[in-house]
């Protein structure tokens, strides 16, 4: 009757409740991103009480939802329904979007090429994680966890290598949350002092931009529709990724007369979206789907690709600074992962800690914003490459 | 295993030159709308009326500011 006996007949179960407590534990109490990382783990300790039949667990696809919740309960039939299908992570997109402002990327365009260079850590661990005996679908859905974007990562894994998302959810987020910790460090051995001195508004008087924006509010408007269009052209493969999160700032941006929908896809809509997404990705992390050395390799492998992209898009603006006369902050770089906000707020304490009127706040969004882009299109690519 | 290394390695160009060439589109259709704007509707400067006193004008940009959440703008004061 009780589960007490599973216990003792599998005591790795101890061990994945214990992986469980801590990752509430960081959660709760460190909040390292607690809005996905508490339902994640909340998902994990559910997932394994033996009994429970609240792990997710391979089925034949071919059963009903109906079949699926009446006969491997309702915790796979929210995975199969709304993550195996791809439904959810586009879902967070849609909410991300609507809590985009692009304002900071139109007022400075040039920096969003620097989104694009710290991608360069999701194809480097690829090409590493083949060498460690992955096979490509499962070497890409590790090499995302370099875009620093949960959701993109989880879309990813999805489609590639499901069997994978728990370990690989697990760790998009962490690193996503240890950010504080991971661009100081890559900072520390990449970037000088008289580097992290340039003043990117002093640099802004001393060569001001040419073209003022005169009607932000409308280009605003125009810009989600624009940019949506050229990238579900490019790569159609990222539009469910993509042109959610620009539907999203859509609604935002029009105002007043979509406030309705405004309100809905930031709130209620992600809310829900990330109660579902973070609870059932958490329920894959079995004691059978995690416990293994590939598990560890991915930890190892998320943190590498992680480190390879700051420093990619430190390196870019260094190239850049060598070619152009209005110098960049290289800390601008190290933003173009995804993780917004967190990664351009980081980016900005380190500038003020050396120099307290350097504010970079602003631009790091620039590349910050472009990054989320960035990732998206990367993702797509692995997709309609590998699937 | 060398076929995989070959496709890691393609994929690796592949990715990074479509992520530049998408954000470059991106950075130019940015700069296309803002030419677009700037153009054809540009924001309506408040008419500097010696009737309305700077102080009721700022008074007014800010309620509109807060009623609309920002989005309104305002193209024209009159005085009754």
């Amino acid at each position: 009757m009780t589960a007490l006996q599973s216990l003792i007949d599998q005591p790795s179960i101890l061990l994945m409740l214990a992986i469980s407590f801590f990752l509430l534990y960081l959660g709760i109490k460190k909040q390292y991103e607690p809005l996905l990382l508490v339902p994640i783990a909340f998902g994990m300790l559910l997932a394994n009480f033996p009994g429970g039949q609240m792990g997710v667990v391979k089925i034949d696809e071919s059963l009903t939802l109906y079949q699926i919740a009446k006969e491997h309960g309702i915790m796979n039939f929210v995975y199969y329904a709304l993550i195996k299908t791809g439904f959810l992570p586009p879902i967070i997109f849609l909410g991300v979007g609507a809590l985009t402002d692009f304002g900071p990327m139109l007022r400075n365009l040039r920096l969003a090429f620097f989104g694009a260079a710290a991608q360069i850590g999701i194809f480097t661990v690829l090409i590493s994680a083949v060498a460690f005996g992955f096979t490509l679908k499962e070497a890409a859905s590790l090499g995302i966890i370099g875009g620093a974007d949960g959701p993109t990562a989880i879309y990813t894994t999805i489609k590639l290598a499901p069997h994978l998302l728990g370990p690989i959810a697990i760790a998009a987020y962490s690193y996503m949350a240890l950010v504080p910790v991971i661009i100081p460090f890559v900072v520390r051995f990449t970037v000088t002092k008289s580097e992290l001195a340039i003043n990117m508004k002093e640099q802004d008087r001393l060569y001001p931009n040419k073209t003022p924006i005169k009607n932000l509010q409308t280009l605003k408007i125009l810009f989600p529709i624009g940019v949506g269009t050229i990238v579900a052209l490019l790569v159609p493969s990222s539009v469910p990724l993509i042109g959610l999160l620009m539907f999203g700032n859509l609604v935002k941006e029009i105002g007043a007369s979509t406030g309705r929908l405004y309100k809905a896809a930031s709130d209620t809509i992600l809310n829900a979206a990330t109660i579902f997404l973070g609870l059932s990705v958490g329920a894959t992390m079995t004691t059978k789907a995690f416990l293994n050395v590939q598990t560890l390799l991915i930890i190892a492998g998320g943190f590498i690709a992680f480190a390879i992209s700051i420093a990619g898009g430190i390196f870019a603006v260094k190239v850049y600074n060598l070619l152009a006369r209005k110098k960049i902050n290289p800390l601008i770089g190290a933003t173009g992962l995804s993780a917004v906000p967190m990664a351009s707020r980081v980016a900005n304490e380190i500038a003020l800690k050396n120099d307290p009127s350097n504010h970079l706040l602003q631009y790091a969004m620039a590349s910050n914003i472009s990054g989320v882009i960035g990732s998206a299109v990367a993702a797509g690519v692995l997709i309609s490459f590998l699937s | 295993m060398e076929n995989a290394f070959s496709t890691a390695l393609s994929l690796l160009g592949v990715g990074m030159i479509t992520v530049f060439v998408v954000l470059a589109l991106v950075v130019l259709v940015g700069n296309v709308l803002i030419s677009f704007v700037n153009r054809f509707s540009p924001q309506v400067e408040l008419p500097k009326t010696a009737e309305i006193d700077s102080a009721r004008v700022a008074a007014i940009t800010t309620a509109v500011e807060i009623f609309t959440k920002g989005k309104g703008r305002i193209t024209k004061i009159e005085k009754h």
